[in-house]
């Protein structure tokens, strides 16, 4: 098995916390008319996906909506506390860490593992919490002997990182540490990019800026040979607040480092 | 009372208004061809949501997917050298300046009129997962780059930004 740079580039997508079905959610969509958009006539075969796990999620979450509805009488309360749910359970599914998020973790190296079956090159874009799976299962695969060589990048079932408006920064997560590649001259890239104003990254309900520069950035990468480059990528996507945190999608900077990432 | 309440809780979600600062020239890219370099960055201006708030100078080529990003940082606006680039005439680690923009150490602060950047690194196209016919940018070159910058609402730019042309090859 092994990655051919001629194949077609893939972009699979990782959602983050959402309402509604998996059937709902196509930001790869988006993302594929970013890029087109971006490249302005550029000749790069590529094409975008999703991983969509919301289902999973759901489905940890139904006996809770069961014995909620039990007590609810209207029909407007009934769907504040199915939106309540929506969206604290996938939080709380990834913070517990338990079977669900086990389930929603393997089944995206799977996924990961049947593109590199395959052998297309492929560009994760992972938002809001969906970063964390996105993150922990790169570092699962790189744990893995027969994977990512650090001399050569055909042994790479994923090429490079795109977190978007993306929470790993808060404590609550407890992620601080890249896993390490060992000695080699290829760089796995990483770019997270956040809005000041976005809360799911600050962790202010109120959006107050983050300040300074860096939040993976100071991820322990244990040492220099860790193989990982990252930055933080501060942008302004035109809005403020939760408008700021679904705003990436439609940033012109994100089309152009993608396209930069999948032709470097 | 309720509608002005909700057109303001629009206005603040939404951000007031934000601008694109861009500014077009033809220079050498790193194979040596006449190209324009588009670079360009945006501010939104909130009318109730705390102050300004901008991104990265970022530097387009026509013929180039390789975007360049002057960063704010806290040495400046920087262009920090990434794995695929190349130091040319000087020593610079990865993760350092590869280039700047001259005059100003934050993003907020630049406006319209002249903008000046240097450029000391060249792409690297011996890697085998590059496009190599897309990945040149802007020339390596001891004298800074001076763009002419105006200013328009984003929302009158295709896209919220602006592209170089389309290539002539």
């Amino acid at each position: 098995m092994a990655v051919d740079p001629q194949k077609q580039r893939r972009i699979l997508v990782v959602h983050g916390v959402q309402t509604g079905t998996s059937e709902d959610l196509d930001q790869h969509k988006l993302i594929q008319a970013l890029v087109t958009d971006r490249l302005n006539g550029a000749p790069v075969d590529f094409a975008a996906d999703i991983y969509r796990y919301e289902d999973l999620n759901d489905a940890a979450t139904r006996r809770l909506r069961r014995v909620l509805n039990l007590f609810i009488r209207n029909i407007i309360a009934e769907k504040t506390v199915d939106l309540a749910i929506d969206l604290i359970g996938d939080v709380l599914i990834n913070l517990k860490a338990g079977s669900t998020a086990q389930k929603i973790r393997q089944g995206l190296i799977k996924r990961i593992l049947g593109i590199y079956e395959d052998g297309n090159p492929l560009y994760l874009v992972a938002h809001s919490l969906g970063s964390i799976y996105a993150f922990d299962a790169v570092k699962e695969l790189i744990g893995r002997p027969e994977l990512f060589d650090r001399q050569s990048r055909k042994t790479w079932p994923v090429q490079a990182l795109m977190t978007l408006g993306s929470p790993i920064g808060l404590p609550m997560f407890k992620r601080n540490r890249v896993q390490r590649f060992g000695p080699g001259r290829h760089f796995f890239r990483w770019i997270n990019y956040w809005d000041r104003t976005d809360p799911i990254v600050s962790g202010s309900f109120y959006g107050k800026p983050q300040q300074g520069y860096d939040i993976v950035e100071r991820f322990d990468t244990e040492a220099n040979d860790s193989g990982w480059f990252i930055q933080d990528r501060v942008v302004d996507v035109g809005r403020a607040w939760l408008a700021a945190h679904i705003g990436y999608w439609r940033h012109a900077a994100v089309g152009d480092d993608l396209a930069t990432l999948m032709t470097t | 009372m309720r509608a002005p309440a909700i057109v303001v809780l629009l206005a603040v979600l939404q951000g007031c208004a934000q601008y694109t600062y861009f500014g077009r020239m033809e220079a050498q890219d790193s194979a040596s061809r006449e190209r324009e370099i588009v670079v360009y960055w945006t501010k939104t201006e909130r009318m109730l949501w705390f102050d300004t708030v901008s991104g990265g100078v970022r530097v387009l080529t026509e013929c180039s997917t390789n975007a360049i990003d002057y960063e704010e940082k806290p040495e400046g606006i920087v262009f920090l050298r990434r794995p695929g680039d190349v130091p040319v005439a000087r020593e610079i680690a990865l993760n350092a300046p590869c280039g700047s923009v001259l005059g100003a150490t934050r993003v907020e602060a630049l406006g319209t009129g002249t903008l000046e950047l240097t450029m000391h690194c060249r792409p690297d196209t011996s890697n085998e997962f590059a496009i190599t016919a897309l990945v040149n940018y802007v020339q390596a070159r001891e004298a800074p780059y001076r763009f002419h910058i105006v200013k328009a609402k984003s929302d009158e730019i295709p896209g919220g930004a602006p592209k170089p042309r389309v290539c002539r090859r």
